[in-house]
């Protein structure tokens, strides 16, 4: 049996090798998701650790030298308080990123039970299915709006309102998808074999839901950054003075003639950051299938 | 008289047909698929079931299962009655019960590894520990004819026939006592088709399987079965051993179906088929073969033959046969 299993061993690091090589060249034969990933990373990582170290305060007024165009002390130059562009963009970035990825997670989390479950009981189904409809008959950022009136501004209530805004989207998404595999044969090759509903469900169904589902995050991570973005700039959002993208582009709409750069900078921030997750999503998407992964090669 | 292993008794299955407006209204009438279903499998014999399709076969291999659940009649394994049972109740039998798809490779989750497919009805019925499933997997593979480093390959990666035998191999990881299988090489090549076959039927004689096999290809039923019944419109026309049934072809349906096998010494067809399958409804009279029968007098058209044993197990429904 040991010698066997040694056999087993040696052939199955050759192909487990192989395939990781398959993983591989698959992962860079796709140019899109690999600038998305590099340009999304460097946005991550510039917004977690230049702020750490430069330590200039995001919130520190210098009116002399207020709407300065940029230069080598304020690369971005400044806004009307004279504060530094380049700081308030990182600052903003972290709480637009926090904002897109609570939402993106939450909604994708809540999505996907609702989902799953819809698929699977009919009852449920009508249930979840129409306050859902319910809600996506709502326009999404005027939902968002009313939610915030409702619970009030402050970053976690952002993160609820959009929360509950993008939800019933993955759920239907999930939903259909999961219908799909559903009828598959080897889900009723499964319930041959006995398996209880809640296997069906989480082991078979949820994984063949996963590529969507992913296409799906990064989509609404995207959508979510630039929601918050429309409600900080219509006033309902993360309120002064911490810094979102979304609320530099609105304290900046008054000087967009004088200071051009102050709408650029972080406008630019969010086209980049919404760009890069779409190729990333798009991407993902293809390289989760194992079996378009197998074909490429 | 031997005791059968599995017992089909007056299974019916309907299936509705709606109106032009879909599902608003009440369904107009229903599609009988399978009425008046009586078959017995003994153990250890390969039963095979021919039809065209649309005949209810597949609906009678699925309803074994539980993939189709009947509106009447009973499914009798050990004596319990398969179509009353929960799916927990149910669920120790299947360990019995095995299927093997036609579309073999749409019935492999694409996202498991071969070694974790054959091992999933091993850990759903809860049998050994890691070690002991590893091992079982290994030899299964090898039983089928699969090398053992397929143990990580994942089911895309295989070939037409490789897969049908992954197919068989994960319906015959349990040890059942019976497998369905439905359709099984028909998507096969002819050669291939051949060493499905061979291995199907080595490996029953090795396990003392039963298998119930479903297929239309009356050529491959005749080289597997033990005895064949023969389905037509939601029940059996004839049914008996198959060399008996080859020898003494009793029923006009059977005739025209084994004319249907096309024979190159012979360049005119005796009888042939024209036409399809009626819908079968409740309003339908007569024997469920009198609209394309070549034979049909007014008695098929009015009443319904029984399955009668003409020749001791030879069972034959037709009004003509005496």
């Amino acid at each position: 049996m040991s010698k066997q299993n040694t056999n087993v061993s040696q052939a199955s690091a050759a192909i487990l090798q192989e395939q990781k090589q398959i993983r591989r060249e698959q992962f860079f034969s796709n140019p899109g998701m690999v600038v998305g990933l590099i340009i999304f990373a460097l946005i991550v990582l510039s917004a977690i650790f230049i702020p750490m170290f430069n330590g200039v305060d995001p919130n520190k007024m210098d009116v002399i030298n207020r709407l300065k165009p940029p230069s080598l002390e304020h690369l971005m130059g400044t806004d009307e308080f004279g504060r530094d562009l380049l700081t308030r963009v990182l600052y903003g970035a972290r709480s637009s990123l926090g904002v897109g990825c609570s939402v993106a997670l939450l909604s994708c989390l809540f999505g996907t039970i609702i989902g799953i479950y819809a698929s699977y009981f009919k009852v449920l189904d009508m249930v979840l299915m129409r306050i859902c409809e319910g809600l996506t008959a709502i326009p999404g950022v005027l939902l968002a709006i009313a939610l915030m009136a409702a619970l009030g501004a402050s970053n976690t209530n952002v993160i609820i309102a959009l929360t509950i805004v993008y939800t019933p989207s993955v759920a239907r998404v999930v939903r259909s998808s999961a219908l799909v595999t559903k009828g598959q044969t080897f889900v009723e090759a499964a319930k041959v074999q006995g398996a209880s509903s809640g296997r069906i469900l989480w082991k078979l169904i949820l994984p063949n839901v996963i590529s969507p589902l992913t296409v799906q995050a990064s989509y609404i991570f995207a959508q979510a950054i630039i929601s918050e973005a429309s409600l900080s700039f219509l006033g309902a959002g993360i309120p002064a003075p911490a810094a979102s993208w979304g609320n530099i582009l609105q304290a900046s709409k008054s000087v967009l003639q004088k200071a051009p750069w102050t709408v650029i900078f972080p406008g630019a921030a969010v086209i980049l950051c919404v760009l890069s997750l779409n190729l990333l999503g798009d991407g993902l998407r293809d390289y989760l299938d194992p079996r378009t992964a197998g074909r490429k090669k | 008289m031997r005791e059968p292993l599995l017992e089909i008794k007056n299974l019916q299955k309907k299936y509705p047909i709606y109106g032009p407006l879909g599902k608003l209204f009440p369904p107009k009438t229903y599609h009988k698929a399978v009425s008046n279903m009586n078959l017995k499998l003994y153990e250890g014999e390969t039963y095979g079931l021919v039809g065209e399709s649309g005949c209810g076969k597949s609906t009678t291999g699925r309803s074994i299962l539980g993939l189709v659940q009947p509106d009447s009649g009973e499914i009798l394994y050990k004596g319990k009655d398969l179509t009353k049972l929960s799916d927990a109740e149910f669920r120790p039998l299947r360990r019995d019960l095995q299927m093997v798809f036609q579309d073999t490779l749409s019935s492999l989750n694409p996202r498991q590894r071969i070694g974790q497919l054959l091992e999933e009805p091993m850990i759903i019925q809860g049998m050994g520990d890691a070690n002991e499933r590893r091992q079982k997997v290994l030899d299964i593979l090898k039983m089928v004819g699969l090398a053992e480093d397929h143990y990580f390959r994942y089911p895309h990666e295989l070939s037409g026939g490789q897969v049908q035998r992954l197919g068989i191999a994960r319906a015959l990881i349990i040890d059942p006592k019976l497998i369905v299988c439905d359709e099984p090489v028909s998507a096969l090549d002819v050669s291939i088709q051949s060493q499905i076959l061979n291995m199907l039927t080595s490996l029953q004689k090795e396990m003392n399987l039963s298998l119930l096999f479903i297929s239309h290809d009356i050529g491959v039923v005749r080289y597997i079965s033990n005895r064949i019944g023969v389905m037509y419109l939601g029940s059996l026309v004839e049914e008996a051993e198959t060399d008996e049934l080859f020898a003494n072809t009793l029923h006009p349906y059977t005739q025209a179906l084994f004319a249907s096998i096309p024979d190159f010494k012979k360049k005119e067809r005796k009888v042939s088929l024209s036409g399809e399958l009626p819908v079968y409804t409740d309003e339908f009279k007569g024997c469920v073969f009198h609209t394309r029968c070549p034979h049909a007098c007014d008695k098929c058209r009015e009443c319904a033959p029984e399955l009668k044993e003409v020749i001791p197990g030879h069972k034959v429904a037709c009004h003509l046969v005496k």
